[in-house]
């Protein structure tokens, strides 16, 4: 509809010397219209047309998740239970009963690593990490994976952000960027408690006392008004304003924007599929999201102190800040805070509801239903954290920061289905296996499997060239 | 277009043929004249040989024939010629001549030693030829992680990685010099083993057979300590190339430093800033394809030079036209209009010009009653006195001080307690003053002392470390982006490492400590490379004891400073056309035209004159008929972007639009108002003090009563520091003198170097404040705790470090992020000391009692003292000092709510705080962002963005700012008939009155609606979302 008005812009000679930049700002989020995002088309080894990122932040102990280890030392053994899973030859803790079931749809790796140690051995660091794809602090800031690929692929859904992170906090704001790339890349947050019955999108409606009636009157106005001025001289930019004002207006009008954050319409029983607390609707909107078109799509959730589950109030006493950075009492029942206690403190133990219990509801139901309805055909899921934890249980009985060696999960887009990746040694500590995989692998395995391809730099606006995921190679067995 | 590309279809066809027979028609009518780069030749080695360059004066019009022309060789046994690339063959002498319309030329070669072996030389040749084939780019092997396993260094900045890579690396495959055509580093280039960097060397040509040879001698990798000095680029600086002329052949010599000259046109770089208008081969052949202008840039090893080249071809019908030029910026502009021939726009209309330089020079719109004075104005200078008024006005100082300040980092994160404040006001000042830039530059460059007394230092504390300084000061006043030759050489400039660090050297011992920017005795840059220190930027050599900046500023100041006056001009221009001269305005670089090097020249020259004041440019560019072009373009003029033949459109900046919501909608009053505002309650604030001054000694007594029956007081936080030490553990294990005995705040450490500060800023126990604290290094903070009786306290803190109450240790083991910590407390005065240690440049801190609180229960009977206050009068009122007395008398005012109401007030209105683009540090609100407001992070304009987005177009039509705005502002006009609400609602909004249609359709809604609040309300909506609203034009 309105889009297509802005191509002939494209080819318009002056249009030329503009580069990356210029057919950027045009793009903004989620505006590029088909007969561009065409031009990417996957190759054939990429089978992914979307990306769902789980990104569980805080540093997940993979001893007591992804990858048991019953004949560690007993002092620092789990006391979680190795199980089988539906794949033979394939365990993972108890805490992972729920996923144990739909572990023939994965392919989990256990040999993934930071291969420089210390530089991503903070949370802030090793976040941008995950979420750039490269180790942080070297002479150009780059971009989030998820903004190189919207401003690379454009959007499948017009009236949609092309970028989104749900939920997305304050803290993000220093680790997710948008890098050299124009500010419209940057991620969209839908902010909030999604277990909150209240709970709305932001930004993507129109105010609340302007009915949608009085916003079609006012754009009629406008529209009798701005006329004239729009054709004298040279107009790039103010056609790119034009278009623009066009296309959020779809945004802000279509029914369709509102229906793909709106969690009543999904059946009661598929929301209590993925678990009414907070981290169950994030994994929920996620499949909703990509459902609709999102390219790319990142779920980084903490269950917040004060939540909702199951519609009712709830208050976990003590937690602060509910990742999974498990310095103190990781195998608490409730809250982490001991006397004298470390940074671990504000959290809930690992084996908890807000912790594993919720996590491994919502991450086995979304693979399930991600799978019957078809869309990981063509949509690349990943379940990742920054860094492992040490395996060793230190004095506070916490686990502390272990970059040497953690577990990642992936699923869809031709990801094998039911596969290990990967060994560690009888505590967990130290990659045993031949192979071994770092977060830039993991960036150049999310290029790759769209397609997009990474001999081809992008330019910083001093144009110097940027090679994408430059350090990484795709995970093969990704790709078999 | 099509015509050109039509002839240069013929010539490809016919060639030589075609030109000559073009050429030959001018022959009876047309003066020739021969010249050739050289006039006789003298070869010393086998391998000699040079690019001889023919030119053709036809008329007088220099036109390169070397292509063209017939060279003969009197003597092929001794010297060769192949389309002027002139070889030697062998020992004598002999003559080249050249022919060309009938006009002839001869030069006389001898050729000596061709027995002797002339070995191809690692460091001048092959490392050469790694640049031209694109070898060793970024994209290439050049990229940190090399490709393949084979990495070389980026554009060969360091031939020692190289020569391991070569000859060590690799199984030693790469290079065979048994077999030398078996050798990987020609076979894969080649493409006879797989290369994903593709066919990269031809057999026969001069890169192939250079590293063939090379092979076959040895692959010798010495590194002679000789360098290359430069190059020298011929013809230069600049040439026009017309049909049918439409080639130039370069020839580029390089000079060494041990005397010796070779021709390397064979194995020079070249690149085209623009290969739409203009392309050069590998051979330095440059072939204009467009009407337009280009830099050819050659580069060989580190050095860089470029030469100009514009296209010109005819445009049909094309008849020059313009209006009267006004200065000499119009004669500059429309000469080169004329010459690429485009038209120059008209001039624009009254209502637009008042627009656009209210934007420009405020960054506000004018107000509807300013536009229409103005418009109204019969005076034929109307718009010269318009310009001198803005320039006088506070408005203007404010604004372009925020330019500069985008560009200085000034931001509340930055430059704490009242410092942005500060610098920004120094900023404003010196616009305000129109300081000359010289001085500005002096002054900012070469600041030292206590950035809370001198403004102007803050900016060595907002940009930290020598490295960032030396990019901020060569982007700021070298106009150039020297960051690249940080890790290496910059791809397409001269600017070198060694240049680099020699700039960082100006600055390495600039150190800020404690706030206070000072001169350290020692610190170095060194070379990463070549491991040598580096001295000082510009030769200076300056002993020790000298400020090293004082001479880096003389140079940099010095009327012929190449860049200084040519960058700080264009940046002007920039700001007020909407594009540099030269652009980006921070990329000078010989490989980035300027679109008009006589205009910047003459404008640069012009502000030396003027003794480097900007508001004389500002008035000359304002005045020009250039700057007064309109939008409206023509078939003669539609395509031009870069010449400035009519004015372009621009969407207003983040600040600019958010003022210019505010005034349109009337939610803003207009800037003019402030100085009355200011004045009012300037008087107001004076006549609340003396109110209070009469209560003064009652409410001493008061409040050292008050103090005086306290059970509970903590005094006011002192700190000191950094004390540096080796790693984190040895500075957390040592002390450093705060740890032992009895605290006193006039003490002094480090020899005498540091002393306590006192902070009443960290007065409220709720935030985290940020304290500076270098990595391996200690910062201490103490303060009094009374306390009537001994008791245990409970404090969350935050930190990390150790705590001391009354000289014995707190805490069992170090604080680390945010604890509940229980202090036992001694009857008394107690003096707590808190270290802090930091991973990272500063620290975190917070001091928080949680029991008892610290009102000790009865917070109502309490007078709200500040700690100083409180720690000052704990002395009792008796034994006060005068000066304790002073300052408390000082402090005592802010006690009163009034008081501080009013002069919060005042101090908003004299910082023009409601203003975005008058503030002195940016607020950060989803709508700035949107629009781009930068960060303040790095010194790069870019960081601007400009170009529409998505998120702006949500935000103008739904954003919360301008629901809000609009919605105020619906009182504002909704007083008006519907005739004077829409002419005035134009007035003010566009600068201009409504057209027939537009009151028309405006007045028809506002009948029509059923609300009449919601629909004016919808009418102010719409015509702030109109692009004429958005846009500067």
């Amino acid at each position: 509809m309105h889009s297509h008005s802005h191509v002939p812009l494209l080819r318009r000679r002056s249009f030329i010397g503009l580069g990356l930049g210029g057919l950027a700002h045009l793009a903004g989020f989620g505006s590029l219209p088909t007969a561009l995002a065409a031009a990417a088309t996957p190759s054939r080894k990429g089978r992914a047309k979307q990306v769902l990122v789980i990104f569980e932040q805080g540093g997940v102990s993979q001893i007591d998740t992804w990858d048991p280890k019953p004949d560690a030392p007993t002092e620092h053994r789990s006391p979680f239970k190795p199980i089988s899973t539906v794949v033979p030859g394939m365990q993972f803790t108890e805490l992972l009963s729920k996923t144990a079931k739909v572990a023939d749809r994965l392919t989990v790796v256990r040999c993934m690593t930071q291969p420089t140690p210390g530089i991503g051995d903070s949370h802030p660091k090793g976040s941008q990490y995950i979420f750039s794809g490269e180790a942080p602090g070297g002479a150009v800031e780059m971009p989030d994976i998820s903004s190189v690929v919207a401003s690379i692929l454009g959007t499948q859904a017009e009236f949609l952000p092309s970028n989104i992170l749900v939920p997305g906090t304050s803290e993000q704001a220093a680790t997710s960027h948008v890098g050299f790339l124009p500010p419209g890349y940057a991620v969209f947050k839908t902010g909030g408690n999604l277990a909150d019955p209240k709970w709305q999108v932001p930004n993507l409606g129109l105010m609340a006392d302007i009915a949608p009636e009085r916003f079609k009157q006012r754009r009629d106005l406008l529209s009798n008004l701005d006329v004239g001025f729009a054709h004298s001289g040279n107009v790039k930019d103010i056609d790119a304003m034009h278009a623009l004002l066009q296309q959020a207006e779809n945004m802000l009008t279509n029914p369709r924007t509102r229906e793909a954050f709106d969690l009543a319409r999904e059946p009661e029983s598929m929301r209590t599929r993925y678990g009414m607390g907070h981290r169950g609707q994030c994994y929920l909107l996620g499949r909703k999201l990509i459902e609709s078109g999102v390219r790319f799509v990142t779920v980084d959730v903490r269950e917040p102190r004060q939540s909702w589950v199951d519609g009712k109030d709830t208050s976990y006493d003590g937690g602060t800040n509910m990742n999974w950075d498990h310095h103190d009492a990781i195998y608490s029942t409730s809250h982490t805070n001991i006397p004298n206690g470390g940074p671990g403190a504000g959290r809930w133990g690992i084996g908890t509801w807000p912790m594993m219990g919720s996590t491994d509801q919502a991450f086995s139901a979304l693979i399930e239903d991600m799978d019957q309805r078809g869309l990981l055909d063509e949509t690349l899921v990943c379940f990742v954290t920054e860094f492992g934890r040490t395996p060793k249980v230190n004095d506070r009985q916490g686990r502390d920061h272990w970059t040497h060696s953690f577990s990642f999960a992936f699923a869809g887009a031709g990801v094998p289905r039911g596969q290990l990746v990967g060994s560690t040694d009888r505590d967990g500590g130290y990659i045993t296996s031949s192979m071994a995989y770092t977060i830039e692998d993991y960036a150049a395995t999310i290029y790759e499997k769209l397609g997009i391809d990474r001999t081809k730099p992008l330019h910083t606006a001093a144009n110097r060239p940027i090679m994408l995921a430059s350090k990484g190679r795709p995970i093969p067995e990704l790709f078999v | 277009m099509r015509p050109l590309h039509l002839r240069l279809l013929l010539i490809g066809v016919f060639c030589v043929g075609s030109v000559f027979a073009a050429v030959t028609q001018r022959k009876a009518t047309s003066e020739v004249r021969l010249e050739a780069n050289l006039t006789e030749l003298k070869f010393e080695s086998r391998r000699a040989a040079r690019q001889l360059v023919v030119t053709a004066y036809v008329d007088g019009e220099p036109h390169d024939v070397t292509h063209l022309a017939q060279i003969l060789s009197s003597n092929e046994r001794v010297v060769k010629s192949d389309h002027g690339y002139v070889t030697a063959a062998g020992d004598g002498a002999a003559a080249l001549t050249v022919k060309w319309l009938g006009k002839t030329l001869s030069v006389p070669v001898t050729v000596v030693n061709y027995a002797q072996p002339d070995p191809i030389r690692f460091k001048f040749e092959t490392m050469a030829i790694l640049t031209k084939q694109s070898c060793s780019t970024g994209s290439c092997h050049g990229s940190p992680q090399g490709k393949a396993g084979f990495s070389l260094s980026l554009f060969g900045y360091d031939p020692t990685i190289d020569r391991r890579s070569l000859t060590r690396d690799g199984f030693n495959r790469r290079i065979d010099t048994v077999e030398p055509e078996e050798s990987l580093m020609l076979r894969k280039p080649l493409m006879e083993l797989d290369h994903v960097g593709g066919k990269r060397l031809r057999r026969g040509e001069t890169p192939y057979v250079t590293l063939l040879n090379w092979i076959a001698e040895g692959a010798n990798i010495d590194l002679p300590a000789v360098e290359c000095d430069h190059i020298v680029v011929y013809p230069g600086p600049d040439r026009v190339l017309k049909a049918p002329y439409l080639t130039q052949q370069l020839s580029v010599l390089a000079y060494y430093t041990d005397g010796s000259v070779r021709d390397v046109s064979t194995i020079a770089t070249y690149d085209t800033s623009n290969a739409d208008l203009a392309v050069v081969d590998a051979n330095g052949r440059v072939t204009g394809k467009h009407r337009g202008q280009v830099a050819i840039s050659v580069r060989y090893l580190s050095q860089v030079q470029s030469v100009y080249i514009t296209t010109i071809e005819d445009v049909p019908d094309f008849a020059w036209q313009a209006p009267a030029e006004v200065n000499f910026v119009d004669t500059l502009v429309n000469a080169k209009l004329k010459q690429l021939q485009y038209l120059p726009a008209g001039t624009c209309d009254d209502a637009t010009f008042v627009r656009r330089l209210y934007l420009d020079l405020t960054g506000l719109i004018p107000t509807g009653e300013q536009a229409r004075r103005f418009i109204e104005r019969k005076s034929p200078d109307k718009r010269s006195q318009l310009i001198d008024e803005l320039l006088a006005g506070d408005a203007y100082a404010h604004f372009w001080a925020l330019k500069q300040a985008d560009l200085m980092r000034v931001s509340k994160t930055r430059l704490k307690d009242g410092r942005a404040e500060a610098f920004s006001a120094w900023l404003v000042e010196a616009q305000r003053q129109d300081m000359p830039y010289t001085e500005f530059a002096r002054k900012l460059l070469t600041a030292s002392g206590d950035t809370r007394q001198v403004p102007e230092a803050n900016f060595f504390l907002a940009i930290a470390g020598p490295e960032e300084r030396t990019e901020m000061t060569a982007q700021l006043f070298l106009g150039s982006r020297l960051e690249c030759a940080k890790c290496h050489n910059h791809p397409y400039e001269k600017w070198t490492m060694k240049d680099y660090y020699s700039l960082g050297a100006v600055f390495a011992r600039t150190v800020v400590d404690q706030g206070v920017v000072q001169m350290a005795s020692t610190g170095e840059t060194v070379h990463p490379v070549t491991k040598a220190t580096m001295k000082p930027w510009g030769g200076v050599d300056a002993p020790d004891g000298v400020d090293r900046r004082e001479p880096f500023v003389s140079w940099l100041t010095q009327p012929d400073n190449p860049f200084f006056a040519r960058v700080a001009v264009n940046r002007i221009w920039a700001h007020l056309l909407g594009r540099g001269i030269v652009d980006p305005v921070d990329d000078f670089r010989s490989s980035n035209p300027p679109a008009n090097v006589p205009l910047l020249d003459a404008l640069a020259r012009e502000f030396v004159k003027g003794g480097y004041r900007s508001k004389q440019i500002i008035r000359l560019i304002c005045n020009s008929q250039t700057y007064q072009r309109s939008l409206e373009t023509t078939a003669f003029n539609e395509s031009d972007e870069l010449l400035f033949s009519h004015a372009r459109p621009r969407l207003l900046t983040a600040e600019q639009l958010k003022d210019a919501v505010g005034l349109a909608a009337g939610t803003l009053a207009p800037v003019e108002a402030l100085p009355e505002q200011i004045d009012r309650n300037r008087a107001e604030l004076e006549k609340r003090r003396a109110e209070l001054e009469p209560d003064f000694a009652a409410w001493m007594d008061r409040a050292a009563a008050d103090v005086a029956s306290r059970d509970f007081w903590m005094g006011v936080w002192y700190a000191v520091g950094p004390f540096a030490g080796a790693n984190r553990g040895e500075v957390r294990e040592e002390d450093f003198g705060p740890e032992k005995g009895a605290l006193d705040f006039t003490a002094t450490f480090d020899g005498g170097r540091r002393h306590w500060r006192s902070h009443p800023e960290w007065n409220d126990p709720e935030p985290i404040y940020t304290i500076d604290c270098p990595k391996e290094s200690a910062v201490y903070l103490a303060r009094e705790i009374y306390s009537r009786e001994a008791r245990t306290i409970q404090v969350t803190a935050r930190g990390s470090g150790m705590i001391w109450c009354n000289g014995k240790p707190a805490l069992k083991q170090a604080l680390t992020g945010e604890k509940r910590i229980s202090i036992e407390l001694a009857a008394g005065i107690n003096q707590l000391v808190m270290k802090f240690t930091s991973r990272q440049d500063e620290a975190q801190f917070r001091f928080r009692v949680d029991d008892p609180k610290p009102a000790d229960g009865a917070a109502a009977a309490r007078l709200p003292l500040p700690p100083q206050v409180i720690g000052l009068l704990a002395k009792s009122v008796g034994q006060l000092s005068t000066d304790d007395r002073q300052a408390i008398h000082e402090i005592y005012p802010q006690m009163d709510e009034a008081y501080r109401k009013i002069q919060a007030r005042l101090t908003g209105q004299q910082q023009h705080m409601e203003y975005a683009t008058q503030r002195p540090y940016p607020e950060a609100m989803p709508f700035m962002v949107a629009f781009g407001q930068p960060k303040r992070e790095t010194a790069c304009t870019c960081e601007r963005v400009n170009s529409p987005t998505l998120l702006q177009a949500l935000e103008l039509l739904n954003g919360t700012m301008m629901h809000q705005a609009v919605q105020k502002g619906t009182a504002h006009y909704a007083s008006m008939d519907n005739e004077k609400l829409i002419a005035e609602l134009y007035l003010t909004a566009l600068s201009r009155f409504p057209t027939a249609a537009e009151r028309s359709a405006g007045g028809q809604f506002l009948a029509q609606a059923p609300k009449r609040d919601e629909a004016v309300m919808d009418l102010l909506w719409s015509v702030l979302n109109t692009r004429e609203f958005l846009f500067q034009h």
